[in-house]
């Protein structure tokens, strides 16, 4: 890479070469992150940190790489109170592409640990965020990070990598809303105080279901659901619960009991009554507490945990299988910025060319302005400088866009170390 | 030029059926896509075969194009297209995917049975000229028609049942809408039915009353209009009511209109007896 264009760094740690209990020492808040960029602003451009409970990562741009790292490296070492052979082993460090292919991966969720999560985007825009706020960004990152946002979206548009759920309590929400319109119109029935029931439970919370109903033998342990969950609920016994499941929508049990406590008769009654309305049942509890031949009642959607796991089992096979065309695209995605990226060692060159012209301009209409067209007036010589330079701006287009074409290697004809050389016999013969 | 454009038409539901199948397939969005836009041209080169064919001039067109067998294949596609371009701009437009994925292959399906009777010199021959006709007709079509979405809700139904009953993964899950959404579409579909083919029917009364002085002639398509409303009438019905399961009720409309379907193409073109058939 040519001097004049800054490289790009990235030093990271992540949980695929980090413990947490290293990863969470190298946590900084915006303080520490200003006090960072203090210290070593004199070797790099930009930078952005992102945080996350996954990853630690700074991407920044220098021109004095080899100085800018150990900068960096060192502050860290000195914040946190770790030598650095004890995490310098754990540390990634990725230049100009590799970089840019990592943030490109980063954001559409290919190097999570769970595949295709969709908190990633977000988390990764909010470090950006921060660091545009604190200016800390310039041309080159501010341009990377958007590319990493569309490419994230083209990822997650043109292939099913954040589709099908892959958490237990999630999928049963899901499978949910594939048998009910409108899960605020909806009421659930949770048996037992199991801690999946009440995930599950929090889950049809967040999505604002109508009323809940808690039964369990112990009814302090169903109040203390209620609050855990932060929602007003009906509490009941556990021997009212077929009338219960008769008035809901939806069923979860969890409870420890030894035996059914939905039979297969009761299932029948609880259809009955529900006018055949549509039934929802998640058994979750191992021993299973609903007869598996509910399943076979019509109306009635009995998933127990296997079921629940086969599903989450077969959508990570499925987000597998997507990963291959993500990475196409992020690849396809790293090459175009890359274009865009080198593109930028001509910009010297064109910036002397446009100096140049722009002086001999400004130097010409000067010289007139004194002596053989001193009668025009000030609206006449406000004609004259458009007219110049439009004339100089059009002048000049072919050869620049002709310029930055060969520097985004689009035409074949002129290898880039010959283009940079003669690059560089322009910038002579323009200064 | 009729040919060259009928021709083009077939090739192009064709391709819609391909593509819809594909893009409720795939789930992808750039499918879907394509088949919006090739379902845009297809109906648009469905309505120019037809100006090719009935050289429309009059507001009277439409009543002519009933008049051979081929128009009133022409005229049931068209209700159809009509009725796809409807639910695209209400609260169905999100199950226009699915729905458009067995509706288009069904006008393929129709279209290709019309090719023996595109010149078939056969005419729909009725003494019953009157005003209210052309109401008649067209009130008693989109009754009959809606009774088909009523069935593509009722397949959809199953097979999403069929599905969750499976429990399989949800990748196929989630390109179905959900059940409420479908069966609230069925009651949609059905009850819209039975009341414009009740309409229909009533002025259908009205027109034989006037000219034969009789309520009923018991010609084929009577019979065959009859029992459709009654067939619909059952399945509103049961519907509505809470003491039988929508899987019962989504099988019986299944197969009520298959049943009723193969019935309404043999009367319309096998018995050329009666006061309005095709002779």
């Amino acid at each position: 890479m040519s001097s004049e264009i800054p490289e790009i760094i990235l030093l990271g740690l992540s949980h695929k070469t980090a413990p947490i209990e290293l990863r969470e020492k190298f946590s900084l808040n915006s303080e520490d992150l200003s006090a960072l960029y203090e210290k070593i602003k004199s070797r790099i451009e930009e930078i952005v940190y992102i945080s996350t409970c996954n990853r630690v990562e700074i991407y920044c741009t220098s021109r004095d790489v080899n100085r800018a790292v150990d900068s960096m490296i060192d502050y860290l070492s000195e914040h946190t109170g770790i030598p650095k052979d004890r995490f310098i082993d754990s540390l990634y460090k990725k230049y100009s592409r590799n970089a840019i292919h990592h943030l490109l991966t980063v954001a559409s969720s290919l190097d999570s640990m769970v595949i295709g999560e969709n908190e990633i985007l977000g988390q990764v825009k909010n470090s950006y965020r921060n660091a545009v706020d604190t200016k800390m960004t310039g041309t080159i990152l501010n341009r990377l990070f958007h590319q990493a946002f569309n490419t994230a979206k083209k990822v997650r548009t043109e292939t099913e990598i954040a589709q099908n759920p892959l958490s237990i309590a999630y999928i049963a929400t899901e499978l949910a809303k594939q048998i009910f319109e409108d899960i605020s119109r909806r009421s659930a029935l949770l048996i037992g105080a199991g801690e999946m029931g009440e995930l599950i439970l929090k889950y049809f919370t967040k999505d604002n279901i109508k009323e809940i109903i808690i039964a369990n033998r112990s009814l302090h342990n169903a109040q203390r659901i209620a609050e855990d969950i932060n929602r007003e609920a009906q509490i009941i016994p556990l021997e009212d619960i077929e009338k219960a499941a008769s008035e809901v929508d939806i069923v979860i049990s969890s409870t420890s009991a030894n035996n059914y406590i939905i039979s297969n008769e009761m299932g029948n009654d609880i259809i009955k009554r529900k006018g055949n309305k549509p039934l929802f049942m998640i058994d979750i509890a191992v021993p299973r507490n609903i007869d598996p031949a509910v399943a076979k009642i019509h109306n009635i959607f009995l998933y127990n945990i296997d079921d629940l796991k086969s599903i989450a089992d077969e959508n990570l096979k499925n987000r597998l299988k997507e990963v291959e065309i993500a990475r196409q695209l992020i690849e396809a995605d790293t090459e175009e910025f890359i274009k865009w990226y080198e593109s930028m060692e001509i910009i010297p060159a064109i910036k002397k060319i446009q100096k140049k012209f722009e002086q001999i301009r400004q130097n010409e209409i000067n010289k007139y302005r004194k002596r053989k067209l001193k009668h025009l007036s000030e609206e006449d010589f406000r004609v004259i400088d458009e007219l110049t330079r439009q004339i100089m701006t059009k002048t000049l287009h072919n050869p620049i866009s002709t310029l930055k074409r060969y520097a985004a290697g689009e035409e074949g004809t002129l290898s880039k170390k010959s283009l940079l050389d003669k690059s560089r016999i322009i910038e002579e013969l323009f200064d | 030029m009729f040919d060259f454009f009928f021709i083009l038409t077939l090739c192009s539901f064709i391709l819609l059926s391909v593509l819809s199948i594909f893009s409720f397939y795939s789930d992808k969005k750039r499918y879907f896509k394509a088949t919006i836009i090739c379902f845009y041209i297809s109906v648009f080169l469905f309505f120019i075969t037809g100006i090719l064919k009935f050289n429309p001039t009059s507001a009277g067109a439409l009543v002519k194009a009933t008049h051979t067998i081929w128009g009133y294949f022409f005229l049931i596609i068209s209700f159809i297209l009509l009725i796809l371009l409807y639910l695209n701009f209400t609260r169905w437009k999100h199950q226009l995917k699915s729905i458009i994925a067995l509706a288009s292959p069904f006008i393929t399906i129709v279209l290709s049975f019309s090719i023996p009777y595109i010149d078939s010199q056969r005419r729909f021959e009725t003494e019953l000229q009157h005003s209210l006709l052309p109401v008649h007709i067209f009130i008693a079509t989109i009754g009959e028609i809606l009774f088909f979405f009523s069935f593509v809700g009722s397949v959809l139904y199953l097979v999403m049942e069929w599905q969750l009953k499976k429990k399989s993964s949800m990748k196929f899950i989630y390109r179905l809408p959900n059940l409420e959404t479908i069966e609230n579409f069925n009651r949609w579909a059905i009850s819209r039915s039975l009341m414009l083919l009740t309409i229909g029917i009533i002025i259908g009364i009205i027109l034989v009353w006037v000219k034969f002085s009789a309520l009923f002639l018991a010609s084929s398509k009577e019979i065959i209009i009859y029992s459709s409303w009654l067939v619909i009438l059952i399945i509103a019905y049961l519907r509505f009511r809470t003491n039988v399961t929508s899987h019962k009720v989504n099988q019986i409309n299944t197969a009520l209109f298959i049943i009723v379907m193969c019935f309404y193409v043999f009367t319309n073109i096998f018995i050329t007896t009666g006061f309005h058939s095709y002779k």
